[in-house]
């Protein structure tokens, strides 16, 4: 018995062990070869300014910046960009806690990127480097080289502190097979004409079922949704919040009646974004809102099942666009001399060829006016016609408020929603909850 | 007189020389201590006054020149909804580990500690779930109750119910969580009352079935009895472990649907790393630290009284 019993203990141990060294040896070679990499290098030029360069996009994006990375490095001897993934850069995500942490250690990189949302509290520390007179005097980075509407996020009280790097905005996704079923000419344009169409393209019943519209239960549509139906989310003080006032909830009514009446679907739980695309592409819905880059997901998983397509955000009062993804910026801790190299590297990211290869990589937004113009982005234009509703919404740009608590809003915010439309709980009184839970981290 | 004196000087002789080899075991002591110490201070003690200092001020952590707010962070807290909704939920879920967990483990650790075929097997089968990072289970588990296509729905509809949406709804993720938990940890309470059972003495066990108690019997008046301590050891160690939970959560549901899952802990989390409101997060901490702070202290007392009552 005893023997036995110690030989299963040795033999789970052995396992244990196997299974850490195995995850050791896994992690090691990525670290490993970026360091003689760089060694190497660095030994061949005399003395480059190494910049570092934090990013949180993973998989593929993050393969489509270290490969664009290496080639600005390639033509810039005397730059060695060292670009590393953190984790996710959206809201609370790894990436900010960790320059959360690296700031508060006096250690930031040189440049990050930083989702638009939390442009305001990074700002606010004094830790980014005014980009102004730099932008200004830049030939390629010069604010009237980009688009009108995309550099909303960019600003704080006045001043540039980053550059656009992977911008989307959310749009309206529509099937038009299922459209034309329903003998519903074009998409609708406001949200008088959503609900109707929602109601001709709900059919069938139990699994079967089409829904005619899926809202995303998210704070990011939700800014347009205040925004668009009249309201506003913050006072023009920034000192109290004002998404609980009618015409801030009217969008959001809508959506959650559609609900109610069996005509919209709603995704929960902790994948809800992926789960509403999925829904779209699976054809279990005819609309939905989603961000502009899911178009790849989803030209890759409709195929050639049913035809979509994209329009602009159906209008409530006006129409209202939040800024969405992530922009560049320079901590202000780096030398002179690796702001300036910093400063090249992101213009020659912003630059036409640049952004054109990073845009047509991965369906993020052009940020240049030149990028529109490029033959290589027509062509993808031709490709790709879904990305023609994103570029018109730029122009409907609206920047969000530039609290430095604003993420500490958008959190009641989003439990709010899930109570809407996990829930069914009342729009008014919920928002109003979550209105005074704002005006606490406000103050 | 001469003589006294010597005894006298030999005396304090003696003395000193106790007293230096006191001392130089003293500093041995420290000596030996002062690795664990430093990183006790550094990683715990001095992180904790820190704390406590941030919970006084109004900040994002990023804030040049934070405000001094006073008690103002306790304040908000104890008027918030939510901090109370996180606190109810953490409660929920140490009730439910008290009445789901720890009884299962009673009933896993009397039933091997009987003399059964493969029984080294099953213990170490049991202890299994304890020893893989909460993490990993976390996410076993929310493909587990994956609303389309997960196992749990697939056997529910085979019975002929209707899938659930486990993870999604407010009235089942904590339930999930719960579960989660419970696998987890059984295991481990299930060894505490496994070493428990053993030091039963069998004396006794023999003298109630000597005056003709039953099996139950035994088990009441005698292996219960004996168990007391490791009974409350595991309750205490339960609800300690309870007000931490965290991994599970962030893992299944990040808190939601509607704040439905936030634990006391990832309250703080959310707080501070989400919404960057540190102060108020700092607040919730030391709030936490008391709470576990009082529950170590009883541990501690009454974990006294039982080992001199045993002796």
């Amino acid at each position: 018995m005893m023997k036995r019993d110690r030989l299963w203990k040795t033999g789970a141990l052995l396992a244990l062990g196997l299974v850490a060294t195995g995850c050791g040896t896994a992690a090691a070679p990525s670290g490993g070869q970026t360091q003689t990499a760089g060694a190497s290098r660095a030994a061949a030029s005399s003395q480059p300014v190494t910049i570092t360069f934090w990013y949180g996009v993973g998989t593929t994006l993050s393969q489509d910046i270290q490969q664009m990375v290496q080639a600005f490095n390639q033509t810039h001897p005397g730059i060695k960009v060292v670009a590393t993934y953190q984790g996710s850069y959206s809201g609370g995500g790894e990436e900010q806690q960790k320059l959360l942490a690296a700031i508060k250690a006096g250690d930031p990189p040189t440049i990050a990127q930083i989702e638009v949302h939390a442009m305001p509290v990074f700002a606010a520390s004094g830790q980014l480097l005014d980009l102004t007179s730099l932008m200004q005097s830049s030939s390629v980075d010069k604010p009237s080289n980009f688009l009108p509407g995309i550099l909303v996020s960019t600003q704080y009280q006045g001043r540039y502190y980053a550059v656009p790097f992977n911008r989307s905005v959310p749009v309206l996704y529509y099937n038009k097979t299922l459209f034309a079923k329903a003998h519903i000419a074009s998409p609708p344009a406001t949200w008088a004409q959503l609900a109707a169409d929602a109601k001709k393209l709900t059919q069938g019943s139990g699994s079967n079922k089409i829904y005619g519209f899926e809202p995303l239960v998210d704070w990011w549509p939700w800014e347009y949704a205040v925004e668009s139906g009249g309201g506003s989310i913050l006072s023009p003080d920034l000192k109290r919040a004002t998404f609980d006032e009618p015409p801030a909830l009217s969008i959001l009514e809508t959506e959650q009646s559609l609900v109610k009446q069996g005509y919209a679907k709603v995704e929960t739980g902790p994948n809800y974004w992926d789960l509403m695309t999925q829904d779209f592409i699976s054809g279990k819905v005819a609309m939905d809102i989603d961000s502009i880059g899911s178009a790849g997901k989803v030209t890759k998983g409709v195929g050639n099942q049913f035809q979509w397509g994209t329009a602009l955000l159906p209008r409530g009062k006006s129409l209202a666009v939040p800024p969405g993804g992530g922009d560049l910026a320079i901590f202000k801790d780096a030398t002179p001399a690796q702001q300036k190299a910093a400063w090249t590297f992101i213009q020659w990211w912003t630059a036409p060829k640049q952004s054109v290869q990073w845009s047509t990589e991965t369906g993020y937004l052009p940020v240049q006016k030149a990028d529109l113009n490029d033959p290589t982005y027509q062509a993808y234009l031709q490709k790709h016609p879904q990305y023609r509703t994103a570029i018109e919404e730029l122009r409907y740009e609206h920047p969000s408020p530039e609290s430095p608590a604003y993420l500490a809003v958008l959190q009641p915010v989003q439990q709010a929603l899930q109570g809407i439309f996990d829930e069914g709980k009342p729009v008014a009184a919920t928002m109003q909850q979550a209105a005074q839970a704002a005006d606490q981290n406000l103050g | 007189m001469a003589k006294a004196a010597e005894a006298v000087i030999a005396q304090v002789e003696a003395k000193r020389s106790t007293r230096r080899r006191r001392m130089s075991l003293q500093m041995t002591g420290v000596a030996m201590m002062a690795p664990a110490l430093f990183f006790l201070m550094a990683f715990v003690f001095v992180p904790m006054g820190c704390a406590v200092y941030l919970s006084l001020y109004q900040s994002t952590l990023y804030t040049p020149k934070p405000v001094f707010a006073g008690l103002a962070n306790y304040a908000h807290l104890f008027s918030a909804p939510d901090f109370w909704q996180a606190a109810a939920n953490t409660v929920w879920l140490a009730v439910g580990m008290m009445a789901l967990s720890l009884p299962a483990a009673l009933l896993l650790a009397v039933l091997l500690n009987q003399r059964i075929r493969g029984r080294a097997v099953f213990r170490a089968a049991i202890f299994g779930p304890y020893v893989i990072p909460l993490v990993s289970s976390g996410l076993i588990f929310s493909l587990l109750f994956a609303t389309d296509g997960g196992p749990v729905n697939l056997a529910l509809q085979h019975l002929g119910l209707s899938p659930v949406n486990w993870l999604g709804q407010a009235r089942t993720a904590l339930l999930s969580v719960l579960i989660l938990t419970a696998w987890q940890f059984t295991g481990y309470y299930a060894i505490i009352f496994l070493a428990g059972l053993q030091s039963v003495p069998s004396s006794l066990v023999e003298a109630c079935q000597v005056d003709g108690g039953g099996r139950w019997q035994v088990f009441r008046h005698v292996t219960l009895r004996a168990l007391g301590p490791s009974l409350f050891f595991a309750v205490v160690i339960c609800l300690i472990q309870t007000f931490q939970t965290f991994d599970q959560v962030y893992v299944m549901t990040g808190g939601g649907p509607d704040g439905a899952t936030t634990t006391f802990a990832y309250y703080i989390f959310e707080k501070g790393f989400q919404a960057f409101n540190i102060g108020e997060s700092s607040a919730a901490s030391v709030v936490l630290i008391l709470v576990l702070a009082c529950l170590s202290y009883l541990q501690m007392r009454a974990s006294r009284r039982w080992v001199v009552e045993e002796s």
